[in-house]
């Protein structure tokens, strides 16, 4: 069974850092644009029996943002850790996202050892 | 994983994103009103922003982040949408633009520009507040940096049962926290795990009470609950003081100067040397120097006194042999596999029967083994032994600081530094140890003037001791102080209702009551110690070493704390019994003897449950398999067997159904068996293979309330 | 013998613990064979505390096998000994 790190941003370069940064972690990598493309191949990545071992999310996207995605992932996926890529430090929204289901978060921009460190919090083995 | 990668990722990305800014802008032009299309510049913005951080356009992240704020505030309805504005943002991206598209820039233009801009935004903005730093400065200081004096946070944690369900493992965190210090004092609240038949897997049930030893501040450990501060029942508290400030346990021992080996030697006063010390310290001196010109000390003294620091910095050298440890281990566990192997030898040899030949010969040549194999195990043991009296030493400095804050004057006495413990038990005694000398220094000695009003030396004396006695190493600290207050112990032990005002209490049992927890008799919450963290704490410590500690004191002469300890904590001499068809292995140093009792002589006394007689006494009688909720083969004690064994002072009957033996156990095995209950201290495996769980004495007493301390 | 998933977790250890309530009706001994997993999570002690405790009540144990040094300290730090 693969599992995979989920990269939602609608930042090409985002997605892109983070996907480098993760990389030596050794796991799997899915890139999506925003939450409904995520949702959609969360989907398919457990439909074929394969599992989430972390998201790490934007909050401002287009189509559907992150507080949204977060709202519907949870509805089938209680357990599986979802990072938060933020650009706010503010304290209430942070506790917004953290009651909306989020299990950590991380301000941009960050440096990638940064990312790494906070991902393998969650993930490590 | 080039950079060059990120950064052509992008300068595509920001084409794309400029392309659609414009269009957006220039629609928004037409109608001012579409809050969709503010909002989608916005979101451009803040997407630039992020990516140009990210790819390390310091500038730009910089310069959008204002623009942004400016943006934040036309989509919230607080600026309205002109032209004057419409200009300023496309002014702006043609500025970014610039920044990022155009190679060779003439940077005092851009930044002549760029403030010009900055200038029209913050005039739109009113009172700009800062913008956050660019990046986070996460650089916290490794554990590498040894002189961070030593900190000690209690660290309590209750997390919501549903914490599981926002993808956080609290374990997890448990785990990062420990990551940074040296637990002293841990303790795991299980009472809200409901049984196997109604659990809910999915929620969190535990609680933890943790003291750390830290090098880190308090805001790294808060770090570690970032996450999950605000929803959870997180308190951290420093405790620092309660565990006597930064000096002491964990560190090497230390070279020694001359002046405290002079006053060690009775020839200098503390004081005398304080005032020398500060001479030198002015003058830049050598302090034999400013002793000898004082007049406080001959030139022959100075000289053997540096002599002695000589040998002493020879005998730190000599003392540090450098050991694996893992490998140590590794050997030591290997050993526990032959000595298994051993056992079974036994099992079939016995199976031979008197008569063989074959099993004679096998039972001789397996007691040559069985020797070689013990001998081979105390060289082992030998190797993990080192000398308490670095331990001891390390306290110099602190016994000397902590009665000058005091205003006391006490002179510390080392005995015995050359005993050798397990180097578990040396490593984890330290703090305990600080713990009990502090008591001592805090509510034990008096200050100067009260002991002189008494007739007493002004000076008080502490004396740390270690010794071996039968198998066992026994630490003491011993003060020559006011000793403890039975009264005051009484009063507290009758307003905790530990003791009832009528009842008649042995002085001995009042003692053991400040190992309680919550008790402490210190009157200000100011003093040193007795605040938070009690003796208690180090009773757990020095009973997780499978020791005990006791105290006896006479008013107005001193206090003796000692420790008991086992020599090692790898292997020991057990009696092996059954109850049902569970093995239980008691620790051969508690064992009395066994018998078998009379119906008549087992009864129910008021008070004090059921009790056996044996020699004349009467001691209350365990069902061990009541204790540990097993079905036995006998029910009644008449019917099995009785091992008298005692913990302490305290003597008890544990009723099993058979002694199967004698025989040496090897704690640390590589199959292992859980057990939460402090009846139970380890666990070993048998050479056929059983599991055999080592009874804990003093924890199985407590378990079933009998002893020293009653609950009720 | 009852073997862990290399990712075993929260995410399923209820099919964990049907696996051990079934064993627990047919046998007196359960082996748990940790060889796979480098981690557990804290619903897997959880699980494993309640189910030694419901074994012993009954007479029966639960043994762990192939416990690494990792898990061990994970075991201790919840107050379980091993």
């Amino acid at each position: 069974m693969n599992r995979y790190i989920m990269v939602i941003d609608d930042s090409p370069t985002v997605r892109t850092s983070v996907e480098y940064s993760v990389k030596s972690l050794g796991f799997p990598i899915m890139q999506a644009e925003n939450g409904v493309d995520a949702l959609a191949k969360i989907k398919s990545i457990k439909g074929a029996g394969d599992d989430i071992a972390i998201c790490v999310c934007d909050i401002n996207m287009p189509e559907m943002d992150g507080m949204t995605f977060i709202g519907e992932f949870r509805k089938t996926d209680k357990f599986t850790p979802v990072i938060v890529l933020t650009t706010e430090a503010d304290e209430s929204k942070i506790q917004q996202g953290k009651t909306a289901g989020f299990s950590g978060w991380l301000v941009k921009p960050f440096r990638p050892e940064q990312l790494i460190s906070v991902v393998e919090r969650f993930v490590k083995k | 994983m080039s950079e060059g990668g990120i950064r052509e990722i992008f300068l595509g990305e920001a084409s794309e994103i400029f392309e659609n800014l414009e269009s957006d802008i220039v629609r928004l032009e037409e109608d001012s009103g579409d809050a969709e299309i503010v909002n989608r510049i916005f979101r451009s913005v803040h997407t630039l922003k992020g990516s140009s951080g990210i790819a390390g356009f310091d500038r730009v992240y910089e310069f959008t982040h204002k623009l942004e704020n400016l943006l934040d505030d036309v989509r919230q309805g607080r600026q309205a949408v002109d032209g004057r504005l419409i200009d300023l943002v496309l002014t702006s991206l043609d500025w970014i633009k610039d920044e990022i598209l155009t190679d060779e820039r003439d940077i005092a233009e851009a930044d002549r520009i760029k403030a010009g801009l900055l200038e029209r935004i913050r005039a739109y903005k009113g009172d700009e507040i800062p913008a956050a730093a660019p990046a986070v400065e996460a650089a916290t200081p490794g554990p590498g940096l040894q002189d961070e004096p030593a900190k000690y946070f209690r660290v309590r944690v209750s997390f919501r049962e549903d914490i599981f369900e926002s993808g956080v493992d609290p374990l997890m965190i448990i785990e990062d926290l420990l990551a940074l210090g040296t637990p002293v004092y841990k303790k795991v609240d299980k009472s809200a795990l409901p049984g196997f038949e109604t659990i809910d897997l999915e929620k969190c049930y535990l609680k933890w009470d943790i003291v750390l030893r830290t090098e880190h501040g308090i805001d790294r450990i808060k770090d570690v609950f970032l996450f999950v501060a605000g929803d959870n029942d997180i308190s951290i508290e420093d405790v620092t003081a309660d565990y006597g400030g930064s000096e002491g346990a964990g560190k090497p021992l230390k070279e020694r100067r001359v002046g405290e080996i002079l006053v060690e030697k009775g020839i200098l006063n503390p004081v005398d040397l304080a005032a020398a010390i500060d001479e030198q310290q002015s003058r830049h001196t050598r302090i034999g120097e400013v002793i000898v010109n004082r007049g406080l000390a001959t030139m022959e003294q100075v000289r053997d006194a540096l002599k002695d620091q000589e040998r002493i910095k020879k005998r730190i050298e000599v003392s540090t042999v450098r050991v694996d440890t893992a490998k140590l281990d590794s050997i030591l566990n290997l050993l526990g596999e032959i000595v298994i192997g051993q056992a079974a030898l036994s099992g079939i040899a016995d199976g031979f029967g008197e008569e063989s030949a074959i099993g004679q010969r096998l039972k001789n040549a397996l007691f040559g083994l069985d020797r070689t194999t013990r001998e081979f195990q105390e060289q082992i043991m030998s190797i993990r032994m080192v000398p308490i009296g670095p331990t001891f030493e390390q306290f110099r400095r602190f016994v000397r600081d902590t009665s000058h804050a005091l205003g006391k004057d006490i002179r510390l006495v080392i005995e015995g530094g050359e005993t050798e413990l397990d180097k578990t038990v040396i490593e984890k005694i330290g703090d305990p140890l600080k713990h009990m000398i502090r008591n001592s220094i805090d509510h034990g000695i008096e200050s100067a003037l009260e002991r002189s009003m008494t007739g007493k030396d002004p000076a008080g004396k502490l004396v740390l001791r270690a010794y071996h006695q039968e198998g066992s190493v026994y630490i003491e600290v011993i003060d020559d102080g006011r000793g403890l207050d039975l009264k005051k112990i009484r009063a507290k032990a009758e307003s905790m209702g530990m003791v009832r005002p009528d009842e008649d209490v042995a002085a001995d049992r009042l003692y053991s009551l400040i190992f309680q927890p919550g008790f402490s008799t210190a009157e200000k919450v100011g003093d040193l110690s007795g605040r938070g963290v009690g003796m208690d704490v180090v009773r757990t410590n020095i009973e997780d070493l499978r020791g005990s500690v006791e105290v006896r004191s006479e008013e107005g002469r001193g206090s003796v704390m000692r420790i008991k300890l086992p020599l090692t904590l790898a292997i020991i001499d057990g009696m092996l019994v059954s109850v049902g068809r569970s093995i239980f292995i008691i620790p051969l140093l508690s064992v009395v003897e066994s018998i078998q009792p009379k119906r008549g002589h087992v009864k129910t006394v008021e008070g004090k449950g059921e009790v056996v007689f044996v020699r004349d006494e009467y001691v209350s009688l365990i069902r061990l398999y009541d204790a540990f909720g097993i079905e036995p083969r006998h029910r009644e004690p008449w019917d099995g067997l009785i091992v008298i064994a005692e913990s302490g002072k305290t003597r008890v009957g544990l009723m099993v159904d058979d002694l199967l033996g004698q025989q040496q156990i090897v704690i640390k095995s590589l199959d292992s068996y859980i057990t939460e209950s402090r009846a139970i201290s380890g666990a070993a495996i048998l050479g056929d293979g059983k599991v055999a769980l080592i009874i804990d004495m003093h924890g199985l007493l407590e378990d079933v309330n009998i002893g020293e301390w009653e609950k009720r | 013998m009852i073997e862990l998933m290399e990712n075993a977790g929260v995410k399923n250890v209820r099919a964990l613990y049907e696996k051990i309530a079934g064993e627990l009706k047919q046998g007196d001994e359960i082996l748990l064979d940790f060889s796979r997993v480098a981690r557990l999570d804290l619903s897997l002690i959880q699980l494993v505390v309640a189910a030694a405790r419901y074994a012993r009540e009954r007479g029966k144990t639960i043994r762990l096998r192939a416990v690494s040094d990792r898990i061990r300290e994970q075991l201790d730090i919840c107050g379980v000994k091993t």
